[in-house]
């Protein structure tokens, strides 16, 4: 919202503005930095953990791998190892129960990070739907082109306070940039049926669509949060942070547990959403 | 309370000093009828001496004899007279502007060595001429951008009227229009203030030694007064620019009686978008106008009446999909009340508003969002001249605030979100003594003691650190949810050396009870203000000030160094990730830290003759610090520049041509930046270490002006401004971002910069008749 707001009021200004590569600003690379990332998903039944380290920003060339990590994932009565299947890739199968506290230990040379996740029951998609993107016609940049809306509907469990993701497959390649960013919390809608619009995406006719909603947890949700902010490269006009990890002690990454349900569907021509359209 | 105080000072005044007679009255422009404010009235030879108040009103007292009396005013002929002083006199003052002789302002006379003589340190006065003839982006006359170009105070970076001084954020100046705080001071993201120029009288900015009559806000006051309006002849004057036009008419209602003053102003960037090869584009809306109203009535030499307002809005809509709507709207009614020639009484009554709203539409459905802040005020200032050596302020003032801090409407039942208004009183009991010891020491001492309540109705609550609620409390109207008083000390002293030099002192001590949640460092109309409460304490600070002033060349030149330190106790920010926008929990977010700035600020000045100007030097330090962020280590300000330079020019050739100059030096801004990246979620995130660490390349830029008259009669007057803004095209930079260098190597970055502003040239006509 700010940033629609910032750029529509630079709008003017912006006709006069210019850029050019500078020279005499260069950024100073702090040492490496752990970095974890872990993912349970009871969907997959998998847990995958990727441990790395931080790179050079303006060359990155490698992300230097941590290999030979000792990892431990303690859940209900049960305790499982997760091994290293590639160098610095970790994962173990596993019929992962939902409504359950996940505790994960990570072994590196001797330092231990832990870090804990609830992974709570999956939130059903009841139902999917399409509809003309009414402003289709102001994308300047695809002329005389159609675009699809996609609403998603669920019933929110009125008992929990629940936090989403959103993932979307168009034609089996899963958007990914930080625009496809999608994770909500239930502040506005507990208990309620719930219709989330997914708007802009430039989905047409004949595409298959594929959404996943994923019911993630509080620190989880916390730690998108804050994410979002470092994925905005640079703070001209804030302070970005690191996203707040849920690993004690903290490293850069997080833990979480999921799961979730999925819904495809492919797009059709909507004749009766056609003619209520008036460009 | 007050009553007692008056009738002991009165007593005072008439039992131990009957020996001594008052002269008292008005200093007025002759030509306009217009108060002049901060006028001398001196015995020359001699230290009998004062200024006019805010409102003209000057009042000597002296031993009965005779004496010569000067007045005098910055840009006016000075005018002194005889008298022999057996009574009390009342004696109202027209003097005449030296522009009417020269035909144009050319800035000569000066209270001679005031800047020596006075307490008043931290001070700087501006007057219209001074900012009608500074250049300024856009040929936009602008009084907050011409204040940027003195010692300590820092612009908001390119273009932008924000002002922060002496370390202090953007909240904490105390901006007053006609008495009545202003909130939200800009318009179009900051690029604009909200004051016109053409209905502005006087603009005064104390950095440091507050008065103890202003209080509420840390850093500074920005007392700014409307004109009057003319009461002996009908005048409109405006003026085409490049991208806003004003119009300002006056006059009187009843001659020297009642006069009236009514000035708009408003801005046509969008006019330029009808032009659009998109016909959408054309359908969008982006401007700003600016309404000034004021008129007065003198009922008689000791009662008089003014009233004044501002409405200022800001619009932009992009067809029907998204508008908003914001501004301020302020009112004032002053009543001036002689109780004696010796003391002087003004009651003012206040209303401010700011508020804003935002309108989206889309086929979910239609968002209404809005947010804002009303204050209700009364004041009782009086100002007694108790006698030669002593002058007494005392007042008491009371402000009734209402916080609406966000409010959606939707047309979908399930989503709209009222979060709760919070009201509070902030009241203020001040007596402050401006005293001349003797020949060689000047004392002004005060003490304010300001207190906060936080009054229902309301639900407060209290947060575990997981910001859920735990306990909470109801309160019923107008009962008292939390206290906040505090006693603020005001002190400055002045040592003259000699007649050319003083050195002076002061310590102050502030409180801030009303707070600016702001989402980025840029001024967005989705900022918006929150009170104090039982869990948001008060801003406070301590400023202690050291300065040595001299004057050169019979006060030619005049200069001034000042050091500072300023401490800041419960600055406000919050959690990186926090959702500010109708989060009904955010006081859970909000963390509060120390602040600390300190710096020396260098001014030389020339005030007489046709070649006038400044030099401004600050160096500078401000930094805050917070348990919860950046490992609970100090880091710099957005603007803690550490070197500050303006120069600004003025010459006067001849009667009609006149050329100005200014050019500003400053070290970059400091900026949070990325110091190494890493994967998620198969993403790219940066990776940060120290919070401000890095610096924005250094700022400089050049402007021009020319200012031509191009006719010039008894009824009529053309004046052509041309100014030329970033003369040398220098590419500051506004932001910078990091892009691949190419497309076979799309990790390998460089950085680029945006530069917003390049040379432009802007012209404004401005006439009068």
């Amino acid at each position: 919202m700010r940033h629609i707001l910032l750029l529509v009021g630079l709008f003017p200004f912006l006709l006069v503005s210019c850029e050019e590569v500078i020279k005499d600003f260069s950024i100073q690379n702090a040492d490496p930095q752990l970095v974890i990332e872990a993912q349970c998903s009871a969907q997959n039944d998998s847990i995958y953990v990727y441990i790395s380290k931080t790179a050079d920003y303006m060359n990155p060339v490698e992300y230097p791998i941590v290999t030979n990590a000792h990892i431990q994932l303690f859940f209900a009565d049960t305790n499982i190892l997760i091994p290293e299947i590639y160098p610095g890739t970790y994962a173990a199968h596993f019929n992962f129960p939902t409504n359950t506290a996940y505790a994960l230990h990570v072994n590196i040379n001797n330092d231990m990070y832990i870090a804990e996740s609830f992974m709570h029951e999956p939130v059903p998609i009841t139902n999917v739907s399409t509809s003309v993107f009414p402003y289709s016609a102001y994308i300047a940049s695809y002329p005389d082109e159609l675009f699809y809306d996609i609403h998603v509907f669920f019933q929110d469990p009125a008992e929990t306070a629940n936090f989403y993701r959103i993932k979307i497959w168009k034609n089996d390649t899963l958007l990914n940039n930080a625009s496809h960013f999608i994770f909500f919390n239930d502040k506005l809608f507990n208990g309620k049926d719930y219709e989330l619009l997914l708007q802009a995406y430039t989905f047409e006719e004949e595409d298959t669509i594929k959404i996943e909603l994923m019911s993630i947890d509080k620190s989880a949700y916390e730690y998108y949060n804050t994410l979002e902010e470092a994925m905005t490269s640079t703070g001209n006009f804030s302070m970005p942070d690191n996203p707040k990890s849920n690993f004690t002690p903290s490293v850069l990454g997080y833990f979480m547990t999921y799961s979730s349900s999925t819904q495809t569907l492919v797009i059709k021509n909507e004749e009766s959403t056609l003619q209520e359209y008036i460009p | 309370m007050k009553s007692v105080i008056l009738i002991v000072f009165l007593s005072f005044g008439t039992l131990l000093y009957a020996q001594d007679y008052t002269i008292s009255g008005y200093i007025k422009d002759a030509s306009t009828g217009e108060e002049l404010i901060a006028a001398s009235v001196y015995v020359p030879g001699t230290t009998y001496g004062v200024i006019t108040n805010h409102y003209g009103y000057y009042s000597l007292t002296l031993p009965q004899g005779s004496y010569t009396i000067e007045y005098s005013y910055l840009g006016y002929k000075t005018t002194s007279y005889i008298i022999h002083l057996h009574e009390n006199v009342s004696r109202n003052m027209l003097l005449i502007s030296t522009a009417t002789e020269l035909q144009n302002v050319v800035v000569t006379a000066r209270a001679r060595d005031q800047n020596i003589k006075s307490t008043e340190m931290g001070t700087q006065t501006l007057t219209m001429q001074q900012i009608q003839a500074i250049p300024v982006l856009f040929g936009e006359n602008d009084v907050l951008k011409t204040l940027q170009l003195m010692p300590g105070v820092k612009s908001g970076g390119e273009g932008s009227s924000g002002i922060y001084v002496r370390g202090g954020g953007a909240d904490q100046n105390l901006i007053l229009l006609d008495e009545a705080p202003v909130y939200n001071a800009s318009h179009m993201l900051g690029f604009f203030s909200v004051f016109n120029g053409d209905a502005i009288k006087d603009v005064k900015l104390y950095k440091g030694s507050m008065p103890a009559e202003y209080g509420g806000r840390l850093s500074s006051v920005v007392d700014i007064k409307m004109k009057e309006g003319n009461s002996k002849e009908f005048h409109t004057t405006g003026g085409i620019g490049t991208i806003s036009s004003r119009v300002t008419v006056e006059g009187p209602i009843i001659k020297d009686t009642s006069s009236f003053m009514i000035s708009g102003r408003r801005t046509y960037a969008d006019m330029m978008l009808l032009f659009a090869r998109d016909k959408n584009l054309r359908k969008t809306q982006l401007f700003f106008y600016d309404l000034n109203l004021k008129t007065n009535y003198i009922f008689n030499n000791e009662n008089r009446l003014f009233i004044s307002g501002y409405f200022g809005r800001d619009v932009f809509s992009f067809q029907d999909m998204i508008g908003t709507d914001w501004g301020n709207a302020t009112a004032t009614v002053r009543w001036i009340h002689l109780i004696s020639p010796k003391l002087f009484l003004n009651s003012t009554f206040i209303f401010s508003n700011f508020s804003n709203k935002i309108s989206m539409n889309s086929d979910v459905g239609d968002f209404d969002l809005t947010s804002g802040i009303t204050d209700f005020q009364l004041k009782e200032d009086f100002q007694f001249y108790f006698n030669t050596k002593n002058t007494i302020k005392f007042g008491i003032d009371a402000i009734y605030h209402t916080f609406s801090p966000g409010d959606l409407k939707t047309n979908l039942d399930n989503l709209s979100i009222t979060l709760n208004k919070k009201y509070a009183a902030e009241s203020g009991l001040y007596i402050s003594n401006e005293q001349t010891v003797n020949d060689y020491i000047k004392l002004k001492y005060g003490l304010r003691f300001s207190n906060f309540t936080v009054l229902g109705p309301n639900t407060t609550y209290t947060y575990n650190e997981n910001h859920e609620r735990i306990d909470s409390v109801v309160y019923a109207t107008k009962s008292i949810i939390k206290n906040y008083p505090a006693l603020e000390p005001r002190f400055s002293a002045t040592f003259v050396v000699n007649t050319t030099s003083s050195i002076k002192a002061s310590f102050t001590k502030n409180n801030q009870y009303v707070h600016l949640i702001q989402s980025s460092t840029s001024s967005l109309p989705t900022d918006f203000w929150i009170p104090s409460t039982e869990l948001t304490p008060p801003q406070k600070s301590m400023q202690y000030s050291l300065g040595y002033f001299r004057n050169f060349k019979e006060n030619a030149y005049e200069s001034s160094v000042e050091i500072y330190f300023k401490s800041l106790e419960n600055q406000i920010d919050y959690e990186s990730g926090t959702n500010i926008f109708l989060e009904p929990d955010l006081e859970s977010y909000l963390l509060f830290g120390k602040g600390r700035s300190y710096g020396a600020e260098f001014l030389l000045q020339k005030t007489q003759g046709s070649f006038t100007g400044w030099i401004g030097y600050t160096l500078a330090r401000t930094e805050k610090k917070y348990t919860e962020l950046n490992n609970n280590k100090w880091f710099p300000t957005r603007y803690d520049r550490k070197h500050d330079v303006s120069i600004v020019a003025m010459y006067q050739f001849n009667t009609i041509l006149q050329i100005s100059a200014s050019w500003v030096y400053s070290t970059g801004d400091a900026v949070t930046m990325p110091s190494g990246k890493y994967i998620i979620d198969g993403k790219e995130i940066s990776y940060f270490t120290n919070r401000n660490g890095y610096r924005m390349p250094d700022y400089h830029r050049l402007d021009l002006g020319v200012t031509l008259i191009g006719k010039k009669t008894e009824k009529y007057e053309s004046i052509w401004n041309f100014s030329i803004y970033n003369t040398y095209n220098r590419k500051n930079a506004f932001m910078i971002y990091f892009e691949s260098v190419n497309d076979e190597n799309p990790d390998v970055l460089q950085a680029v910069k945006v530069t917003l502003f390049p040379i432009l040239p802007a012209v404004t006509w401005n006439f009068k008749f």
